[in-house]
């Protein structure tokens, strides 16, 4: 998803067509979009998939609606702009659309920035068993026990996607 | 699965607090009304930064727009106001970005719980200043404050937010979370003057002139994406056909009148 903001934004960045980028977020949508009725049907997600779906059916979502919405303009000679922000009178009938996404992206990375813990070990269990301290070796012996490494860098990431991605919405008011 | 590890899956039995969080993965404390509506202030900051982040506040339309706030106002207030967008007008880029980055690091700094307390107190702060080298007070002092024009000045709510949201309980049993830090009294006293002053602005001339009204919508639909801009078209034309027949007050005086077309046959 970052690879594909940054080539929206900078066309140096480009990496693959359009049209590519378009049917990954399509094909992104509708696997959370799956994900969300899984999870309104109460099937508990296992350790590796996200237990909030919601948000990135969002942002896959937007991504798609982007895509879709915006001409890939070609970029001057000698000039590093990406695909052209503003729309054209046809496609701003869709404008009304970028200012709800782009709120719900800015409540996410609220959400995030709430959730955010200040003091985050290095590893967390899988389980409900109080996890042991910070130097505690891959080979404790329990089972359940999984090395994450920096958490708190990926919340991060994830608060720094959400608002590039909010700004290019609001590009498109 | 990151968000879930980073923000520390709540497990059961786990202590939450600053004695475990070394040992454990702490969870996220609730989310109560209180903190919800500090999430929605986060928002709105973080929301108001990107906004500023847009190309064309890095122009001279934005120094253009803050010394327009000065018209009307008094000197001792139109001063600062002026001399503040000189200033940023010489300086465009540099000043706009640092105004963007603060707003959304105050969105940011409410967010994460260990700085609400500080960037409520700056939120606080910049509004107060926004308020006056932004907006000029709302246009109160400058006889023009209308609400359909933002008086008494959309930023300065943000200030009310930020100390009636501190959080802090001096009366935990208040009916509402606006009067748990500040007291219920003082409370209902600020929701009184700000609608009261609402009110008032209302009444004033600015707002009951003419197609004063029509006159501030069509000036807001300048430059708005199409849908905002239709929807400001069709009040002003729905705004169009009201008109004060009597002084404020009397029934007669908030009857629509509809405007006569050529097509309409006059009613019997």
């Amino acid at each position: 998803m970052g690879v594909a903001m940054a080539g929206m934004l900078v066309s140096g960045l480009r990496t693959l067509p359009s049209t590519i980028w378009e049917a990954v977020f399509a094909a992104g949508t509708a696997w959370f979009g799956y994900r969300m009725l899984q999870a309104r049907r109460g099937t508990r997600p296992s350790p590796w998939r996200t237990s909030h779906p919601l948000p990135h059916l969002v942002e896959c979502g937007a991504m798609a609606f982007m895509f879709l919405i915006l001409p890939a303009a070609a970029p001057a000679e000698g000039t590093a702009s990406g695909m052209s922000m503003t729309m054209t009178a046809t496609e701003s009938r869709f404008s009304f659309l970028t200012l709800p996404l782009a709120v719900f992206l800015f409540g996410y990375v609220v959400w995030l920035g709430d959730r955010v813990a200040l003091h985050v070990p290095a590893f967390a269990t899988a389980d409900a068993r109080p996890a042991t301290g910070p130097g505690s070796s891959s080979g404790s012996g329990s089972a359940a026990t999984r090395y994450y490494l920096a958490p708190r860098c990926a919340v991060i990431c994830k608060i720094t996607m959400g608002i590039t991605m909010g700004y290019m919405l609001i590009l498109m008011l | 699965m990151t968000e879930s590890l980073a923000a520390g899956r709540p497990a059961a039995g786990h202590a939450v607090g600053r004695a475990a969080a070394g040992r454990a993965a702490v969870g996220p404390a609730a989310l109560d009304a209180r903190r919800k509506l500090q999430l929605a202030l986060g928002v709105i900051w973080v929301l108001d930064g990107i906004l500023q982040y847009q190309p064309s506040m890095f122009t001279a339309s934005f120094p253009g727009m803050l010394a327009e706030s000065a018209h009307g106002n008094p000197a001792v207030v139109a001063g600062p106001i002026t001399w503040s967008a000189n200033l940023i007008g010489h300086h465009v880029v540099v000043l706009n970005a640092i105004f963007a980055t603060i707003q959304l690091a105050l969105g940011l700094g409410i967010a994460w719980r260990p700085t609400v307390r500080l960037a409520l107190a700056a939120s606080a702060a910049w509004s107060l200043a926004i308020w006056w080298l932004g907006e000029g007070f709302g246009g109160i002092l400058a006889g023009a404050a209308s609400p359909v024009s933002g008086a008494p000045g959309p930023v300065v709510l943000y200030a009310i937010l930020a100390v009636l949201l501190w959080p802090a309980d001096r009366d935990p049993d208040a009916p509402s979370v606006a009067g748990r830090f500040i007291g219920r009294r003082p409370a209902q006293a600020v929701w009184l003057v700000l609608w009261g002053s609402l009110a008032a602005f209302a009444l004033l001339p600015a707002s009951r002139a003419p197609g004063a009204i029509s006159h501030m919508l069509t000036d807001s639909a300048d430059g708005a994406p199409a849908w905002l801009a239709w929807i400001d078209t069709h009040a002003r034309t729905g705004e169009g056909g009201l008109t004060w027949a009597a002084p404020p007050g009397s029934l007669a005086s908030s009857r629509p009148r509809a405007s006569p077309s050529p097509s309409t046959a006059p009613a019997a």
